[in-house]
Formats: structure tokens, C-alpha cells, sequence
């Protein structure tokens, strides 16, 4: 078991080399020299050779590539040229919001996705089956903007409950803050319900054909207790993962539902930060969330050690 | 009985006089509240001397104040100055400072300050820069009194000094100095506000500075009495316009600025906001590169002009009919004494085959015209986006290049990257400092006869001259085609009914404004 | 990177028995996802004589209600609605093709390398789960953030985004093909690698290949139109549905159709999409369902 952690925890780590490195390759992908793209508006000779300087660009690349590797081992993410902090800071004032977004978005995709899913699979090759699994694939083919927007359209104009846009801070209340996220969070969660909803209903099925399962039914049990004490407990492992890949799913979804509904958290962060070219915000929000993927992705593989079996024994 | 109806008149008497005193306590300014006004983005800076951009000045000068101000007419009316003098035949000017006016860190505002603040003014803001070629010297005669010689006598100096974009407040001279060239560090001013914080993506927050010195005038325009009537503002950053007006629609915020004026008839009808109409905000503008490139020979430039039909290119960029006008001059008819119609026959010419006759002489063989404008202003991407299709039409190959305002804003500062760029030049009372006649400014115009007539005009002080030299500049600016003007706009901003006391202008002022 | 990214297992051998169109027609919603798909190619490739020019501008017949004129009403400068779906169907079109030739061609030159060279396989598939460690839209905001906003960007972006999802799968195809005892005979018989390559291993990667084209091309329209919406993908005035969203959006009281007729488009293209995408999955690769393609399909 301890060499699955360890082996576990070793793979991180070339993959947080290549990460760090795509991060730093963005600034150079850029047409012209990065210190005067990067400079700004009214930048003079003076300035862009400051942000040279600023930014170690005028060393020699592998000299930038490695000096760079060792900021990010400090947690040094550089200083945002248009907000004039470091980027640390920039990030952590908006991750609030995107945290709980995600985390209410989630909440939604799993509470409709995967009862929808396991009945699915329960009346498996009825119509009901037939219909959840198209609506689940409509849902799977609407971008999460597009209901966004549509939510914005009928529950906050035309009716009035939500407001249309904005976040609420948690210091001026939870309640308020949740209503302020109410439409987003089911704008992205119901487009990833969809996704869970399958995936609950393939893994649901394909447990249900394995032997024990068939074994239960000969023994007698009830439906009932064949679904949910054996099936439903065996498909604990794809539902953690998928529960983990919906996390990081979301923060990304996140993004773009941000801007729908004006809420000022990463997704936001990230965008102005491209518009106004602020490259070391860009880096920042990118390895944050890279970095959050992965330790996601290792979580729900090191859960693979309570509920599967077969790992183990590895 | 006549008893009973002595008492029921009395008695109706009593309420009407108490119903018509209760409608006059409405106008009643009062006290308290947060008033939350949504605004277009982030400001580069909350350092006024080092930019011309508006928001910077919106929300900064309820914190800063200046020598002078305008009045409701655009005159320069005293601020920070108690009064002035001029001798020397013009060429002296001392200012006598209020007393008791104190900054937000206690501080009493003295003659050093103000003579630091004016000459980072003068070195830093375009404006400035532009006023100080005629300035020989400030300083400080005494703890109130301060003295400025100048090259030449001029008409210009209170209104340049009274100008609130990019204008010359002043700060303390310990933050001054301490800045430098570099933006600064800390916002203390002698406004109605002060300065609270300023969470980048979030808000700017200022709050009712309790000492604040009101002058004791009446209030007129931006002049005499300031009230702090709200305890709070927070500018807050909306850059989607489709969310900034739902915002005041739903009573997030009280007040939203640059509202797309084909939202206008919506704004109407909505119950609980008013719609305040900046009438006018601007003109806006092509601005052609006269230093490098295919917009130096003159008839590429006058094919352009000649191509032009403004009306679309106006109704695309603002829709509504009442929010734009089609009108050559410089200056705005709001203001008779400058406006003028010469080259009125230059302007909107629709003409296409004097278009294609002049890129023919001019030997044009489809090389491409680089226009760099941007969608954060709407109206200046459906500008570029129905004028290219008219250019196309007589021959012209653009190639339209939409970025963010700030790139825009750097780029433009580079001859070789562009030949047109996309922008607006708003009301100016004053054109002696107009930037849309810069020769300094991006698009490098400078002419001969039109450097002279504007120095000329900022040198003289009859009315009667400044307002011929100011037509002959506009006569060159048609027959040398400097710019190309499309028309001039109205602001739109959305209101809500709470707040009271707002007058709709480009520069948005919130004192003498209430809640209720 | 986890236990369960198993392998897929190429059927091999090709069936006798009835045809491929026969067995895909067998599902009603493969049909369906087939014939919506068919519909799409078709209007952008036929967009240049059914569209009209979605760049004309009529200022004066702005927000237009959809008429007689306009089928799908103008936008707010007065463009033909109906011409600019249609021409951002092309581009979608375009978009998604040449993200999946570029994915995939990239994708299976990598995924190759890695599963069959062993010494090359943990640098190539550290550096192909690296890119994979960012989310598609962050990874591909970012890159349109360093390239400059124009087609050919949006297409290299997505296309950078998406070929290590191609190349995992090639990789597991080919590890496993590789040790079959007809691979192993003929290398021990002396054949080239590039001949046993070319002739052998990858002619039976193509099932799980083919469905991983599918499941790009929906990625790619869809990643595009995100990106333009925000501001980030295609410049803005080129048709494309995500940019029409973006703009239409201020108009979404006075104007709906700004918004329903491109939002309809997307979501139909992609529904078929999905929906041709499954069935073929279903027929070319039944062993594989559930978590592992799902979770491909969601990364």
C-alpha cells in the first residue's frame, strides 16, 4: 500500500515539471519580444526594459527556464503588471468565489446525476432509460453558457427571483451569497449531471452484470437490496471518480460562466488577465489550476485504496 | 353645524399645507447610504496627473481638487483659490489660496503643495505638458499665496488649470515628492471623499472625509458649495455592458455609466430608473497617421474622406436616432461660442467616385490600411466595422485590427504599426488643449498654419479672435483632413429613482447627491 | 496516470457479416445523430450560395424581427442573421476538421512513439499527461492569450489541446498490439518498424482512433465557440456562433433571435455529434464503455 502512495506521489512529479514548463513557454509563444508585449499601454524604452529586468528576460532561455522552476518550488508567482501585487494575491482574493461556485455546482450535478443515472440503469432498455439517456445527451451538447445565458433570460429578468448577475461576499452572509450563485451553479451543474448521469448509468450496468450480482438475485434478495447493497456500494469507485473529474470539470467550466454572470473569481481573473496581456496573472491562474487538477486527480486515485480491492493488494 | 364645517375645512386645510410640506421635504437632501455606481473597468491608475483616461478622473476627483473648476456654463469658476490677480500685462498671475482647507491626513493645505502638484502637473499630464511650454516659473511667495509668470500672456490658463481630465489637483508636497515621476503611492487629496481602498476587480471605495471645507457659494455646475450628502461610494467595475444596466434594473447599483443608447427606449420603460442623458459626450473619430505610411500623401487621405457616408456609420455605433447628430464642427453646437460649420462641404461627402478618382492619382495598389480600434468601446468597433465596407466599396483593402482598450492605447504610440486608429474625443470646453487637434498627440498632425493658429489661440484673450482662429484651424483640419470626424454622441447613463440631485455629465460628479 | 485508464482492445479482425452502414443504421439515434450531422456539412459547405454575405451591413434595418427578408432577423448592425449561422456553421466546419486532422495526425505520431519505442514511452506520455493536467479551456485560453486571436490560432490551440487525448488512446492500442504473437513473429523475422508500423499496428488502432475523431470534432466546435464568446477565439468579425452569442447578448430582451437561432445551431450540431459519436463507439468499440471513455470524453 505505502509504495502505491509513493509511486503515486513520484508520477506527480515530472508532470509538475511539464506543467511549470508549458506555463513558462506561454510568454515566449508570443509574436515579438515578451518585454514590450508585455509592457503595456503608453510603455516607454524605460519601462520596457524595467519589465525586462523585472522578469529575468534577459538571460539566456534554459538560465530564465531554470530560475524559474526554482521561483515556483518558493511559491513565487511574480507580480501582476496590472494590478501591481504579486500574483499571489490576485489569485487568493478571487478563489472564493470560484471555490464555491464549483463546490454548489458539484452538489447540483451529483444530486440530479446520479439518481438519474442508477435509474437509468434500474429500468435499463425501458423508455425511461431511452429518455433520461437523451436528455442527458442534450444536456451533454449544450455549452454551460448558453443555459447561462438563458437562465439570466427567464429567472432573473422576466421573473425577478435571482439576481442577474454579481456575487454577494460570504462576509455579508452565506444566504445571500448562495442565492447570488443559485443560477450559475445550476447552469454548470445541470450540463454536468448530464455527464454523471451517464457514467452512473454505464457503471451501474456493468456491475449489475457481474456474477455476484446475478449470484444475489439467484440467492433470492429483493431488487432492492441487490441495487443498493451490493451494486450501488461496488459502484462507489467510477461514482469517486467521477465525483473527482467533476471537480476539476467544473473549476474549468467555471471560467466561462464567470463572465456570464459578472461573478469575480478565477475564471474572470484569467480573462481580463489575457485582454490586458498581464502574462505573469496568466501563468499564475493556469499553474493554480493545473495544480489543482492534479492534486484532484491524485486524491481520487489514492480513494481507490479504500475502495477498491485490487489496489491494495498491488 | 357651521362649527362642524369650520373644523372639516381647517381640518383639510391642515393636511394639504401638511401633504405640500411633506412633497418640499422630499427635496430635502439627506444624510447616509452607500450610493454603488457600476462603472466600464478597472482604472489604470487613481493618479491623475499621469493619465487622460476618463474613469480615472470620475472617480478621482471626489477625492482631489484643483485650483479651479467649471461652472455651469464651462467657465472657470475658483475652487482651492480664494482669488487671483493678474499683472505684468498678463504675463503674472497670483493666486491667493483658501484658508482652513485641509487634506484627508489632517494636513493644511499650503502654497508648497500647490506649487509641487502643479509642476508635476506640468511635467507629467498632456495637458500640462501643453500649458507648460508657455510657463516660466511658479512658486510659493508665501503660506497662501502663489505666483505664476508666464512666457506669454494667454486666455487660456484658468481653464486649463480648471480642466478635471488629467487635471492639476493637488496633492501634498511630502507624496509628491516622495513619487516622483512614478505614479503615486498614497491618494490624499482635499475633496468631499477620501480615499478608502481600491480592490482591483472589486471596487474603489471612498467615504465622507468629516473635515472637509465646503466653499460657501452656491453651488453652480462643478463650482461653489460641495456637499458630502452619502456616507459611502463604491465604484464598482462592470465591464459587461448587459450586466451594468440588468444591475441598476434589479437596484444593485444606483447608478450605470456608459449605457449602449440603443438601450435607451428599455431604460425608459423600466420602472425605478431614470435615464440621464450626457448630451453632448463627443465626437468620434478616425485618426489618421501623418508620420509614416500610406496616410502621409494627402489624396489617400481625401479618398478616405470622400468615401465616407456618416449616417450608417453613426446609426450602427449608436442605434438610437436621438443619440448622435450629424454635424462637422469641432466644438459642439452646445457651445455657440466655438461652434462653427466650415468645411461643412468636406464632411460627409458620399462620394465614391471622387474616391476611386483620387486613389487612382495617388497611385493606391491595395496596400493595406491598418485600423486598430476595440469592442470596449462599442461604438468605436461598429464605427471601424460599417466605414470598412465602405472603403472596400471604392477600393480600399483594411485590415481591421480589434484588441482591448489598452492595447489600442499602446499600439497607437507606434507610427509603424498602424495607419488608422479608432477613438473619441470628448467635450472639451476649451479647445486651446483640444487633443483632437494635438500636433504631440498619436496621429502626429501637424501642420504648418495649424501649429501657429493654435498657439495663437492659446496666447490670445478676445473672444471674438479666439473664435476666428479657432475656424480657421477647422478649415485646415477639413482641407488637410487631420482626422476624419464621424458625428458627435450622447452618453446614456441609467439612474435609479433613489438617488437624488444627479446631473448627467461626462465628468459625473456625487457631491450635492442624496439617497432617499 | 490511474488504474482506470485501461487499454482499449482494437477488434481486429474484421467481421463478416453486414456492413458497416447497415449496423450503424440499426440505432434510431445513431440515424439521427448520422442525418443532423449530414444537415451540418452540408450548410457549410454550402454556405457561400445559400448564405447570402454575412458581412453586408444594412444599418438602417437593424434588429430586425425574423421576416420574409431575414429569415432569422438582423443583429444590431444590421447583418443577415440567417448569413451568419450559416457561414459560422462553415467555420465550425472548418474548425473542427482541421482540429481533428492536426489532433489526430499529432496524436498518433506521439501515441506511436510512445507505445512502441518502450525507452520513449514514460518521456512522451510524462510530457502528453502534463498537457493533459490543464483543463481544455484554461489550457486553450492561455495559448490564444500567447498566439494572437485569429482562426488559424483557435485551430492550432484546440488542436494542442486535444492530441494528447488521441495519443493515450493510440498508445494503448499499440502497446497492445505490439505484443501479439503475429507482431512478435514478424519483428523476430526481421521487419522494419516502420513497415510493421505502417502495415500492422496502426490499421488496428483506427477503431478507438475513429471514435476519438468524433468525440474531437464535438470538443473543437464547442471549445471554439467558448472562446469566442469570451473574447478569445476568432476575431470578432468573423462569423462564427460563439462570437454572434457574445454580441447578441445586450440584445437578449429587444432581440432573442440573437441568441436562440446560434445557441439552437450549437446545440444541434453538437447533439448529432454526441449522438453519431456514441453509436459508433458502440459498434467499433463495445468492450469499452462506461468510465474510460466517458472520462476521455469529459476531459
Amino acid at each position: 500500500m505505502k509504495t502505491y502512495v509513493v509511486r503515486r506521489l513520484l508520477a506527480l512529479v515530472p508532470v509538475a515539471l511539464v506543467v511549470a514548463t508549458v506555463a513558462f513557454v506561454l510568454i515566449h509563444l508570443a509574436p515579438g519580444d515578451p518585454a514590450s508585449v508585455i509592457a503595456g499601454p503608453d510603455a516607454s524604452r524605460d519601462d520596457v526594459q524595467r519589465i525586462e529586468k523585472q522578469l529575468g528576460l534577459d538571460a539566456p532561455l534554459p538560465l530564465q527556464l531554470v530560475r524559474w522552476y526554482g521561483r515556483l518550488v518558493q511559491g513565487d508567482l511574480g507580480q501582476s503588471i496590472f494590478l501591481r501585487k504579486p500574483v499571489t494575491d490576485a489569485i487568493l482574493d478571487r478563489v472564493e468565489p470560484t471555490l464555491l461556485l464549483t463546490l454548489f455546482a458539484m452538489a447540483v450535478s451529483v444530486a440530479i446525476g446520479v439518481p438519474a443515472g442508477v435509474l437509468s440503469a434500474r429500468y435499463h432498455n425501458t423508455a425511461t432509460d431511452q429518455a433520461v439517456m437523451v436528455v442527458a445527451l442534450l444536456g451533454v451538447s449544450i455549452p454551460n453558457f448558453l443555459l447561462g445565458l438563458l437562465f439570466v433570460l427567464f429567472f432573473s429578468v422576466w421573473l425577478g427571483w435571482f439576481p442577474v448577475a454579481g456575487y454577494s461576499p460570504l462576509e455579508y452572509g452565506w444566504l445571500k451569497t448562495l442565492r447570488s450563485l443559485v443560477l450559475p451553479a445550476f447552469a454548470l451543474g445541470l450540463v454536468q449531471s448530464a455527464l454523471i448521469a451517464r457514467i452512473a448509468r454505464s457503471s451501474m450496468l456493468d456491475i449489475l452484470r457481474e456474477q455476484f450480482i446475478t449470484a444475489g438475485r439467484a440467492k433470492g434478495l429483493s431488487e432492492r437490496a441487490v441495487i443498493y447493497k451490493h451494486a450501488l456500494k461496488n459502484a462507489m469507485i467510477p461514482t469517486v471518480t467521477i465525483i473527482g473529474i467533476s471537480f476539476a470539470i467544473l473549476i474549468s467550466g467555471a471560467v466561462v460562466v464567470e463572465t456570464v454572470f459578472n461573478i469575480p473569481g478565477l475564471g474572470r481573473l484569467i480573462i481580463s488577465a489575457v485582454l490586458r496581456r498581464d502574462y505573469p496573472v496568466i501563468q499564475g491562474v493556469v499553474l493554480c489550476i493545473a495544480g489543482l487538477y492534479m492534486l484532484i486527480n491524485l486524491a481520487v486515485d489514492l480513494s481507490y485504496l479504500i475502495f477498491d480491492p485490487r489496489v491494495k493488494y498491488q | 353645524m357651521r362649527r362642524y364645517t369650520a373644523s372639516l375645512l381647517l381640518f383639510l386645510l391642515v393636511l394639504t399645507l401638511g401633504w405640500a410640506s411633506s412633497g418640499a421635504a422630499q427635496e430635502q437632501p439627506k444624510a447616509g447610504g452607500v450610493l454603488k455606481v457600476a462603472t466600464i473597468g478597472e482604472p489604470p491608475t487613481l493618479d491623475l496627473h499621469t493619465t487622460t483616461a476618463v474613469i480615472v478622473q470620475q472617480i478621482t476627483w471626489h477625492v482631489y481638487e484643483g485650483l479651479y473648476t467649471y461652472d455651469k456654463s464651462y467657465n472657470a469658476v475658483p475652487l482651492l483659490v480664494e482669488s487671483h490677480a493678474i499683472s505684468d500685462a498678463g504675463r503674472t498671475y497670483t493666486f491667493k489660496l483658501r484658508r482652513g482647507v485641509k487634506f484627508h491626513n489632517g494636513k493644511e493645505l499650503g502654497a508648497a503643495d500647490v506649487v509641487a502638484s502643479l509642476k508635476r502637473w506640468g511635467r507629467l499630464a498632456t495637458p500640462g505638458k501643453q500649458l507648460w511650454k508657455n510657463v516660466e516659473g511658479v512658486e510659493a511667495r508665501d503660506a497662501t499665496t502663489v505666483v505664476m509668470f508666464l512666457k506669454e500672456p494667454t486666455g487660456a490658463l484658468l481653464m486649463g488649470l480648471a480642466r478635471p481630465n488629467n487635471g492639476a489637483v493637488v496633492y501634498p508636497k511630502e507624496i509628491v515628492d516622495a513619487a516622483g515621476d512614478n505614479p503615486v503611492k498614497e491618494y490624499i487629496g482635499t475633496g468631499p471623499y477620501r480615499f478608502v481602498e481600491h480592490k482591483p476587480d472589486r471596487h474603489v471605495r471612498l467615504a465622507r472625509f468629516k473635515d472637509y471645507a465646503a466653499r460657501t457659494d452656491a453651488a453652480d455646475g462643478f463650482g461653489g458649495k460641495r456637499m458630502a450628502y452619502v456616507d459611502e461610494i463604491l465604484f464598482i467595475p462592470v465591464p459587461d455592458v448587459a450586466v451594468r444596466l440588468a444591475g441598476v434594473e434589479t437596484g444593485e447599483y444606483h447608478i450605470g455609466l456608459q449605457i449602449q443608447q440603443d438601450q435607451y427606449d428599455r431604460l425608459k420603460a423600466m420602472p425605478g430608473v431614470t435615464a440621464g442623458i450626457i448630451k453632448p459626450e463627443g465626437w468620434t473619430t478616425a485618426v489618421l497617421n501623418h508620420k509614416q505610411g500610406l496616410m502621409t500623401d494627402k489624396r489617400v487621405r481625401q479618398a478616405f474622406l470622400a468615401a465616407l457616408d456618416m449616417e450608417p456609420i453613426m446609426a450602427a455605433g449608436f442605434g438610437n436616432k436621438a443619440f448622435y447628430r450629424l454635424d462637422p464642427g469641432l466644438s459642439f453646437p452646445e457651445q455657440p461660442q466655438w461652434h462653427s460649420r466650415t468645411g461643412v462641404e468636406l464632411y460627409n461627402q458620399k462620394n465614391p467616385d471622387k474616391a476611386r478618382k483620387l486613389l487612382a492619382e495617388a497611385g493606391y495598389t491595395g496596400q493595406p490600411v491598418r485600423w486598430i480600434t476595440t469592442k470596449e468601446y462599442q461604438w468605436m468597433y461598429k464605427n471601424a466595422l460599417v466605414a470598412k465596407q465602405q472603403l472596400e466599396a471604392v477600393g480600399f483593402k483594411v485590415d481591421l485590427q480589434v484588441v482591448d482598450w489598452a492595447t489600442l492605447v499602446q499600439r497607437r504610440a507606434k507610427p509603424e504599426v498602424w495607419e488608422v486608429f479608432s477613438t473619441g474625443i470628448t467635450f472639451n470646453p476649451e479647445p486651446a488643449f483640444s487633443t483632437g487637434t494635438a500636433c504631440n498627440w498619436p496621429g502626429w498632425w501637424c501642420h504648418a498654419d495649424k501649429e501657429q493658429w493654435m498657439d495663437a489661440l492659446a496666447r490670445e484673450s478676445d473672444p471674438r479672435k479666439r473664435r476666428a482662429m479657432w475656424d480657421k484651424v477647422q478649415a485646415i483640419f477639413y482641407e488637410d483632413v487631420g482626422r476624419v470626424k464621424f458625428g458627435d454622441f450622447f452618453g446614456l447613463s441609467a439612474v435609479r429613482a433613489e438617488v437624488h440631485g444627479y446631473r448627467a455629465t461626462n465628468e459625473m460628479n456625487l457631491w450635492n447627491v442624496w439617497l432617499k | 496516470m490511474s488504474v482506470l485508464a485501461l487499454p482499449g482492445r482494437a477488434t481486429a479482425v474484421r467481421r463478416a457479416g453486414p456492413g458497416w452502414l447497415a449496423l450503424l443504421s440499426r440505432r434510431k439515434t445513431t440515424m439521427a445523430g448520422a442525418v443532423i450531422m449530414t444537415l451540418m456539412v452540408t450548410v457549410g459547405l454550402l454556405a457561400p450560395l445559400i448564405g447570402g454575405d454575412p458581412a453586408h451591413m444594412e444599418v438602417a434595418g437593424r434588429l430586425a424581427a425574423p421576416g420574409r427578408v431575414h429569415w432569422f432577423g438582423t443583429d444590431d448592425v444590421g447583418r443577415d442573421v440567417w448569413s451568419r449561422v450559416v457561414y459560422g456553421a462553415r467555420l465550425s466546419l472548418l474548425v473542427g476538421l482541421s482540429v481533428v486532422v492536426l489532433a489526430i495526425a499529432s496524436g498518433v505520431v506521439c501515441g506511436t512513439i510512445a507505445g512502441y519505442y518502450r525507452r520513449l514511452d514514460n518521456i512522451v506520455m510524462r510530457i502528453m499527461d502534463g498537457l493533459m493536467a490543464f483543463p481544455a479551456i484554461v489550457l486553450a485560453i492561455a495559448l490564444m492569450a500567447a498566439l494572437g486571436p485569429s482562426v488559424v490560432n483557435v485551430i492550432v490551440s484546440i488542436a494542442v489541446v486535444y492530441s494528447p487525448r488521441v495519443a493515450r488512446v493510440v498508445r494503448g492500442s499499440v502497446l497492445v498490439i505490439r505484443e501479439t504473437a503475429y507482431v512478435e513473429a514478424a519483428r523476430a523475422l526481421g521487419a522494419a518498424d516502420l513497415t510493421l508500423i505502417a502495415r500492422h499496428v496502426l490499421p488496428n488502432c483506427l477503431s478507438p482512433v475513429i471514435v476519438q475523431a468524433s468525440f474531437v470534432f464535438a470538443a473543437a466546435v464547442l471549445t471554439e465557440a467558448a472562446l469566442s464568446f469570451l473574447g478569445v477565439g476568432v476575431p470578432p468579425y468573423v462569423p462564427s456562433w460563439g462570437v454572434i452569442l457574445a454580441e447578441g447578448r445586450l440584445y437578449i430582451q429587444q432581440a432573442p433571435w440573437l441568441v436562440l437561432y446560434p445557441g439552437a445551431a450549437i446545440m444541434i450540431t453538437i447533439f448529432g455529434l454526441n449522438l453519431f459519436g456514441d453509436g459508433l463507439r458502440d459498434l467499433l468499440d463495445p468492450k469499452i464503455r462506461g468510465l474510460a471513455t466517458e472520462r476521455q470524453r469529459a476531459a
